[in-house]
C-alpha cells in the first residue's frame, strides 16, 4: 500500500480568507479516505485543491506541495492531471442537454481514449456498469441526461469520470443531495471502486465515513486535526475534538 | 378595501389599454393599406424597382435585396464577435478587459444608433470616398453586437456554474468546454442572436449615412451602395407623391413581417 497522494504544508486563500492552514495528508492506493468535518471546515476546498480545479476561481490563492504518484501536481498539465484524477460533485453536474451516452462519450473522444464506434460503446457501457446504472439505461441511452433523477445523474457523473481510467477519484458529498436509497447504491459502489483506484470522498457525516472508509482524515477550521485508519478514530480518537465530531457533539 | 381593489385593476387596465393603443392603431393602419398594395400587386411587389415619382407602385426589390445583404453580412460580422466576447466575459470574469466590457456593453444597447452611422460614415465613407453595402452593413453590425454579447453572457450565466466545473474535471481544454456550454445554453445563445438580427432589420438611422437613396439601384457589389427597406419607407413616406406613399406601406407591412417572424422564431426557441 504506497502513498498515491502526498500533502504538505498546504494553504489556501480565498481572498482574504485563509480556508487551509499548513494541511499535511498521506493517501494511500486503492483504500478509501473519508475527509471529515463541520460545514466551513475546508474539506471541499482540500478536494478542490487535489485536481487543481480550484484554479478556476480567480479568488483563490494556493501555497504548499502535492505530489501525485511522485510527481508536484502543480507542473503537471493540468488536463492530464484531471484526466488521472477525476471527481464527482456534490450537485449531480451531467450535461442536461447531452444523452446519457454522450455524457459519458464526450469525454472519452475529447480525450482521444476511445475513437471508433465499438470502443466506445464498450466503454460507455462497462462505466454505466461500474457505477451501478447500466441496468437501469441500457434501453434508453439516448435519453437526455437531465430527464434523469437525482440519483440516477449522480451516479451518471461517477460513470462520466470513471470512463476516463482515473487513477484517484474525488467525491465531494455525493450523497448529500440525493434519496437515502439512492445514497446507498453509491456507498456500495464506493466500496467495490477500491479495487481499481483510490476513492476520497468527503463527507459530513461521521456514520458515513465509518461505514465506507479505510482511512479518516478529520478537518476542523482548515487545519487537520487527526488522521488515521478508520478503527482507530473511531474507537481511539487521540484528539478529544475528534472523539467530541465522531459521537456527534461538533457539528 | 374592495374598492380600493377595484380602483387598482380598472386603473392598471386603461393603463394597459392606454399604452397598446398605439401599437395596435399602427398595425391597424399598416394591415389595412399595405395588404391593399400587397393584393393588388401580389409576389411581384417582392421583385419590382421601386416606382418614379407619379407613377404606378412598383415594388421594393432593389431595397428587400439591399436589406438582405446588409443584415446578412452585418451578422455574418456581428454574431461571431457579439458571440465570443459574450464568452469572454463570461469565462474571465475578473480580467480587465472582461471587467470593462461588462460595464460597457450595457450602455452600448442604450447608444444612439446614428451616432454609430456618424462615426461609421467618418471611418468608412469619407476615407473611401463613397457610400457602400459594406458601410451599411459594417454600421449594423455595430449595433448588432452588444444584443447578442449581452445575450450570449446570460445565457451562459443561466447555467449552473457545476456545468463548466465539471467539464472542466474531465479534463476537457476550455474550448472543449465552451462547446459543451453552448449545447447546454444553445436555445438562450439562438434567441439573442435572433434579436440581435430583429433590432438590424429595422434600423434606419446608421444606413441614412452609408447607404444610397437612389432606391433603383439593385445590390452590385459590396463596395457599392444600395438602398434598404427602412430607409425607403423614411424617404417615401415624407415624399408628395401618393404612389411613393403607397409603396412604403407595402414595403412597412413588408418589414413587420419579416420581424414578426423573426419574433416567433425567438419565441419558440426561448420555450424549448
Amino acid at each position: 500500500m504506497g502513498v498515491v497522494l502526498k500533502v504538505r504544508g498546504l494553504n489556501v486563500w480565498m481572498g482574504k480568507k485563509w480556508v487551509l492552514k499548513d494541511v499535511d495528508l498521506d493517501v494511500y492506493r486503492n483504500s478509501v479516505l473519508a475527509i471529515m468535518g463541520p460545514s466551513g471546515s475546508g474539506k471541499s476546498t482540500l478536494l478542490r485543491v487535489l485536481d487543481r480545479i480550484i484554479e478556476l476561481d480567480p479568488e483563490a490563492r494556493v501555497s504548499g506541495t502535492v505530489e501525485f504518484d511522485g510527481r508536484s501536481i502543480f507542473s503537471m498539465d493540468v488536463h492530464k492531471l484531471r484526466k488521472k484524477i477525476g471527481m464527482v460533485f456534490q450537485k449531480p453536474n451531467p450535461f442536461p442537454h447531452m444523452s446519457i451516452y454522450d455524457n459519458i462519450a464526450y469525454g472519452v473522444r475529447m480525450n482521444g481514449m476511445a475513437k471508433d464506434k465499438r470502443s466506445i460503446d464498450d466503454v460507455v457501457e462497462s462505466s454505466l456498469k461500474k457505477a451501478y446504472l447500466w441496468e437501469e439505461v441500457k434501453g434508453e441511452l439516448k435519453k437526455k441526461a437531465g430527464k434523469l433523477s437525482g440519483g440516477q445523474q449522480q451516479r451518471l457523473c461517477i460513470a462520466r469520470a470513471l470512463a476516463l481510467n482515473p487513477s484517484i477519484l474525488l467525491m465531494d458529498e455525493p450523497t448529500s443531495m440525493i434519496d437515502v436509497v439512492a445514497a446507498r447504491k453509491i456507498e456500495e459502489l464506493v466500496v467495490n471502486l477500491k479495487e481499481e483506484l483510490t476513492v476520497i470522498i468527503v463527507t459530513h457525516n461521521p456514520l458515513q465515513a465509518a461505514r465506507i472508509s479505510d482511512y479518516v482524515a478529520f478537518l476542523y477550521d482548515g487545519r487537520m486535526v487527526e488522521e488515521g485508519p478508520t478503527k482507530d478514530i473511531f474507537t481511539n480518537p487521540k484528539n478529544s475534538l475528534t472523539e467530541k465530531y465522531v459521537l456527534g457533539k461538533v457539528v | 378595501m374592495r374598492a380600493k381593489d377595484l380602483m387598482l385593476l380598472l386603473a392598471s387596465g386603461f393603463g394597459t389599454a392606454l399604452a397598446l393603443a398605439p401599437l395596435i392603431l399602427i398595425l391597424w393602419e399598416e394591415f389595412t393599406i399595405g395588404l391593399q398594395v400587397l393584393m393588388e400587386k401580389g409576389l411581384s411587389f417582392l421583385t419590382e424597382a421601386p416606382p418614379l415619382p407619379g407613377g404606378g407602385i412598383g415594388g421594393i426589390g432593389t431595397v428587400l435585396q439591399g436589406t438582405l445583404v446588409m443584415v446578412g453580412v452585418g451578422s455574418l460580422i456581428g454574431i461571431p464577435i457579439g458571440f465570443f466576447s459574450g464568452f469572454y466575459m463570461y469565462e474571465f470574469p475578473t480580467d480587465r478587459l472582461a471587467k470593462l466590457g461588462r460595464s460597457l456593453i450595457d450602455m452600448m444597447v442604450e447608444f444612439p444608433t446614428i451616432i454609430v452611422g456618424v462615426v461609421v460614415y467618418l471611418l468608412l465613407v469619407v476615407p473611401t470616398g463613397r457610400l457602400s453595402t459594406l458601410a451599411g452593413a459594417f454600421s449594423l453590425a455595430i449595433i448588432e453586437i452588444p444584443y447578442v454579447a449581452t445575450g450570449v453572457l446570460s445565457a451562459f450565466e443561466s447555467l449552473p456554474k457545476d456545468i463548466r466545473e465539471g467539464a472542466y474535471a474531465l479534463g476537457l481544454k476550455r474550448w472543449e468546454v465552451m462547446k459543451v456550454l453552448v449545447g447546454a445554453a444553445k436555445s438562450g445563445i439562438l434567441t439573442s442572436i435572433l434579436i440581435g438580427v430583429s433590432k438590424i432589420v429595422g434600423e434606419t438611422a446608421p444606413l441614412l449615412f452609408t447607404t444610397t437613396t437612389s432606391f433603383n439601384l439593385p445590390f452590385r457589389s459590396l463596395l457599392k451602395p444600395v438602398g434598404a427597406i427602412p430607409v425607403l419607407i423614411y424617404i417615401y413616406a415624407a415624399s408628395p407623391y401618393e404612389n411613393w406613399h403607397l409603396n412604403a406601406w407595402g414595403a412597412s407591412l413588408v418589414l413587420t413581417l419579416m420581424i414578426l417572424a423573426l419574433y416567433i422564431s425567438t419565441r419558440a426557441f426561448a420555450r424549448r
